[in-house]
Order: C-alpha cells, then structure tokens, then sequence
C-alpha cells in the first residue's frame, strides 16, 4: 500500500515523552495512528533481588509526578506479602495523602498542562498557547491553580517531610502518627481549596458549550471502563473491588478480587511501544479495550458518597444517556474528584481517632506473592511481587495507569487526525489537537520513561520512500 | 518574612547536576566539615529542589532578592558563572511542570506583580552521569560558590 508518514515528536505538556506517528494512505486520509512511547526504564527488571520492605521507595522513583501513588499500590503489596492488617488510623493516613495526591496531580493537569489548550483555543499559537499566555489572560485561574496544588503538596510534605519522594508511607502502616499541628494546618486549608475547586467547577460548567466540537472528536468512542468501588459502588482510591462497566454504562463485572487481576487483564505488546496495551481479557485483543483515571471512575459508580461531589456527579452524568464516553470529559471528571478528595480530606481530618500512635504493624515474611491495587490520579496502579522465602523479590509487574489507557489513547489520536488531518502538511490547529487529546488523559508517561533532556517538537511527514515530505519543528 | 530567597535545583542523582542542591543543603544545615560559616542568617531562606516549578513564584514574589545556584554544561568543570536575570516568558515546552530561572521571575511579575533582583550562580559541570558524588573540580570549587553567595546575601 502506498502510505505516507506524519510524526509529531516528541509530544509537549505530558508527563514525560511521547511520539506521534500517523499513515496517510493514497488519498492523503489517515489510514492509522501510533501513539509511541520510546524510552525504556526497566523498573520490574532492576529490582529483582532487592529486599521486599525497599520496594514502596524504589518504585516511588518511578516518577516524581505521582510517587505517592507508587508508594500506595507497592506499601499495599508488602502488607500482604506481611500478611498483616495495618492499623485503621494508618488506613486513614495513607488515604489521607493519596488524596492530597489527587488534588495536586489533578491541579497540575488541568491547570498549568490542560486549561492553555481549553482557554486560550486550539488554533491559537504555540508560542502564546502555554502556560505564559495563560497567566497573562486569566491571572485568577493561574494563581487558583497554584494556590490548590500547592495545598496537595504541602499535605503530602507535612505527613512525609518530603514533597516529592516521602518515605513515610512504609510495609506495614505509616512511620509516624499524625501530629495535631499538622491536622490543624491541612483543617486551615481547606476553605480557600474548596473555595477554589468550586470556583473553577462551575466556570468550567459554564463554558462546556464552547467545548461542543472537541467533546464530539476527542476519543468519544464506546469503551469499557474500568476502576475500583467501594463494597455500596462510591467512588474509592484506595482499597475496595474491581469494576467493568461498558459504553452503556450496564456493569458487566463486579467485585472482582483484585488480586486476581490476571484472570480478567490481559497485556498484549506492540513492537512500536515499550507502553503494553492490557485488555479486557474475557473480550479479548483489542475488543477488550477500556479506560481507567477519573472518567472511568466516574462512570463506573453508582455515587460518589460525599454530599458536594455527589451533587456535580448527578451533572455530570447527565453529559449523555449512558456513559459519559468523550475523553474530553477527563478535565470535567478530575474538577468533580477534586471536590470529591477535598471532602474526604476534610472527613478524615475530623476523624476522632486520627492522631492516634498506634500506626504500624510490624513482621516478616509470611507469603511469597503480594498484590498491591490502589486509584493513582490517572487511573488503576497495580504492583505485584513475588519474594523468596527471605523476602528478596523474584519477580516484579506493574500495570500502571497510563498503560490501562494505552489502546483508547491510540484510537482517540487516530479520531481526531482522521478530523483534522486532510493533506499531506501539517497545520498548527491539527497538531495542537492531537496533542491536546492526548494531554486529556493526562498521561505519565515519566512511570516507564526517563524523560531526560529537553527534546524540540519535531513533526516530520515522510513518503513511501523514506523523503521528508514535511518538517515543523518547536522548542 | 525573609527578604533574600536562595534556590539551588538541580538533580543530585546526576553527578554534579546536584551542585545547587549541594550548595543549598549546606547553606541551610551548616556543615562544619565543608565550611565553618554558620547557616543563613534571620532574612534568608534557602530551599534546595529538583526543578524550578511555578509553585515558587509566590514565594519569589514576596522577597526583595533572588539568588538561584545550578550547574551548567558549557566551560571548564568548576568555572564559576555569575549573571543578572530579568523576567522572560520563556515556555520550556517539553516537560511544562517546570520553569526556565527567567520563566519564573516573569510568573512572579504576572501573577503577583513584582519580579526580584535576581542572579544566577552556575557551575560548569565535569560529569552527569548516574551517580551522587560531585566531580573533584565541581567539588572544589563548592567553597567557593558557597563564599559568592554569602557575599551576594550580605550586600
């Protein structure tokens, strides 16, 4: 066949690097599209033969965007490999910063990587259309922006001590209990946080019309979706069951033991990626395709749980009949969890039992295998180790969020060139949107990269025959 | 409220890509060891970080002077560099969760309205391979560096 090749390399404002690449066919349309991640790191490979209990400080250097959440998913792991039942308070704490995880994670996407996309236009220049261009238009919106992230952070340095890698979170508990002054300092925050989620919630809200071209091409497909619930179907991120839902928003999994994942999760491999591509097992590859991060978790519940994020959640399921499908509604779903963290926050913060000292249980080795589950803010992490009877790792996987979302991410880049994508030159509007589609999944993709260097935005369009037929280069 | 900010960044896992961090662990525990000049004094706060991210603009924002220490890769390891900074709104582009030194003065100036007085101390790096120690030039000239910016702090 004769096709032709557009590369759009590396992708900018992700976590991490990516590469575009999409096949014209002889008529110059988009026959196909990969979405490419290229750098290799080797986690799984490299901590073979290290003792289980360093496991949650390794991984958690995975990425220094989201090593709360590695710390979760690997601290879980090791408590089963423990074979303990860690402290409520400590059930409590951990939680407590995977929240605060949340609300930083998600400011960070929606605020500083996102919003220049939503609220500057997609046609607008690159070099106005970032961060800058946004400060100097909505100032409020930036500073809202740095003011709630620097809230979830601050909460994750007060518990850990650290901000970005805490080693606080640890095999059995927690290291140290709350102290009240720490509790009263996250209490004291959380009027302007809730103030500022509101705020930019119903700004949000009231600009979706301006939206109504992107909501229809920006990965709006029907897919499964996928994420944990607790046992009455709220919304969890931390413990809990496994759910599938489908495009029509009927449950056609539930409670399933997440320890079993490999019973229902298959992960193909692609030879352009070193991302796998897990799938639905029982439909098989690639029917099986489903979502995960804030979308999906949305949509697989039956509420939130708490009164103010129940109340937006009512809203947002009300974008469509059955599941809400466009990736574009990953912004609108991470404002709602947001609202919905912040309430927890300020539950668990009211919790008469929070400062206890009991936090940390304590013994060795009582199982070969450890499966750790939690919600990272972009979707459903999985650590799974297997030790030797001294408790030094054997075998190591990890699905990570990102890596659930691998095969939707291909189809939504390939929904939104086949749009915008009508000859054989790039045009700025068509690439800043599929970067924009790829940036609402918010993906990390630092957790398999090491993201090294600053590389320019290359594009190249390039013929049968090898010649570059096209060149735009950025940075 | 501390009127002089000092920021070294930089990654301390690659060699001597760490010598602001160093610079500013030392400044703000004092290692009697490496230095006998006690730790920053009332009106100086020190942070030592990965990244220049634009959590820092306020902060940035409130003091009358920023001082910021990394390393760079052009001239001879341990050359010290020294030069005044004003706000630019420079978009890195690829990995947006940070900010180029002058990017971050202009997100002070546009968010919070004003900009410091602001120099950038650089050391040229010998070596940024995976590792935790400096370079034995990188590593001598450590005192010197740490000399500069006390002299910057007092003026």
């Amino acid at each position: 066949m004769d096709t032709r090749t557009i590369v759009i390399d590396p992708v900018t404002r992700i976590e991490g690097h990516g590469k575009v690449t999409l096949f014209l066919d002889e008529a110059g349309q988009v026959a196909d599209a990969h979405f490419q991640v290229t750098d290799f790191r080797g986690f799984e490979k490299l901590t073979e033969g290290r003792p289980f209990y360093e496991m949650p400080a390794i991984t958690a250097r995975s990425c220094g965007i989201c090593p709360v959440s590695h710390l979760m998913a690997s601290a879980k792991a090791c408590d089963q490999i423990m074979a303990v039942r860690i402290p409520d308070t400590a059930v409590k704490l951990r939680r407590l910063m995977n929240l605060a995880q949340i609300v930083q994670s998600h400011a960070l996407s929606f605020f500083h990587l996102s919003s220049p996309d939503l609220l500057l236009g997609m046609d607008a220049d690159p070099a106005q259309r970032n961060i800058f261009g946004l400060m100097q238009k909505y100032p409020q919106l930036a500073r809202d922006g740095i003011r709630l992230r620097q809230f979830g952070q601050s909460i994750i340095e007060w518990l850990g001590d650290k901000r970005v890698h805490p080693t606080w979170v640890v095999p059995g508990g927690v290291s140290a209990p709350l102290q009240p002054a720490v509790r009263d300092r996250i209490a004291a925050g959380l009027l302007e946080a809730f103030t500022i989620a509101q705020r930019t919630l119903d700004w949000f809200k009231n600009n979706l019309e301006k939206y109504q071209e992107e909501a229809r091409n920006f990965g709006n497909f029907p897919t499964l979706f996928m994420g944990l619930v607790t046992p009455d179907g709220e919304l969890e991120h931390y413990h809990g069951r496994l759910r599938f839902t489908d495009a029509n928003g009927r449950v056609i999994a539930d409670a399933l033991d997440p320890t079993r994942y490999m019973d229902y999760i298959g992960e193909a491999v692609e030879p352009f990626s070193y991302l796998k591509s897990p799938y639905y097992k029982p439909l098989g590859y690639p029917d099986g395709i489903y979502r995960v991060g804030p979308l999906a978790r949305l949509n697989i519940i039956d509420r939130c749980g708490t009164p103010k994020a129940d109340q937006e959640w009512a809203e947002f399921r009300a974008v469509d009949r059955r599941a809400v499908l466009s990736s574009f509604y990953y912004h609108y779903a991470r404002l709602i969890e947001i609202l919905y963290a912040l309430e927890r926050i300020l539950q668990i913060v009211n919790d008469p039992h929070i400062l206890d000292k009991h936090v940390r249980a304590t013994a060795g080795v009582n199982a070969l295998e450890g499966i750790g589950i939690s919600e990272a803010p972009r979707g459903t992490l999985f650590h799974h180790y297997q030790v030797d009877e001294n408790g030094l790792i054997r075998r190591v996987n990890m699905i990570i969020a990102t890596g659930h979302n691998n095969l939707a991410m291909n189809r939504s880049v390939l929904q939104v060139a086949r749009r915008y994508v009508r000859s054989d030159r790039l045009t700025e509007g068509m690439l800043n949107r599929v970067e924009a589609v790829i940036r609402a999944y918010d993906p990390c993709l630092s957790c398999s990269t090491h993201a090294f260097g600053d590389m320019p935005l290359e594009v190249r369009l390039v013929g049968p025959d090898g010649a570059v037929l096209d060149a735009v280069r950025r940075g | 409220m501390p009127n002089t900010l000092i920021i070294g960044y930089g990654n301390p896992l690659r060699c001597d890509d760490g010598v602001g961090v160093r610079a500013a662990e030392r400044l703000a525990t004092r290692d009697e060891e490496v230095d006998a000049s006690p730790s920053p004094p009332e009106g100086i706060a020190v942070i030592a970080c990965h990244q220049l991210t634009i959590e820092l603009a306020p902060l940035v924002a409130a003091v009358e002077r920023l001082i910021l220490m990394d390393a760079c890769a052009e001239g001879e390891p341990g050359t010290l560099h020294e030069r005044n900074l004003a706000p630019a709104a420079l978009d890195i582009g690829s990995l947006s969760h940070h900010l180029d030194p002058r990017g971050l003065l202009a997100a002070a100036q546009i968010l919070y309205g004003r900009a410091p007085a602001a120099v950038l101390l650089t050391v040229s790096g010998g070596s940024f391979d995976y590792g935790e120690a400096l370079s034995p030039a990188v590593a001598a000239a450590l005192p010197q560096l740490l000399a500069r910016i006390r002299q910057l702090a007092r003026a």
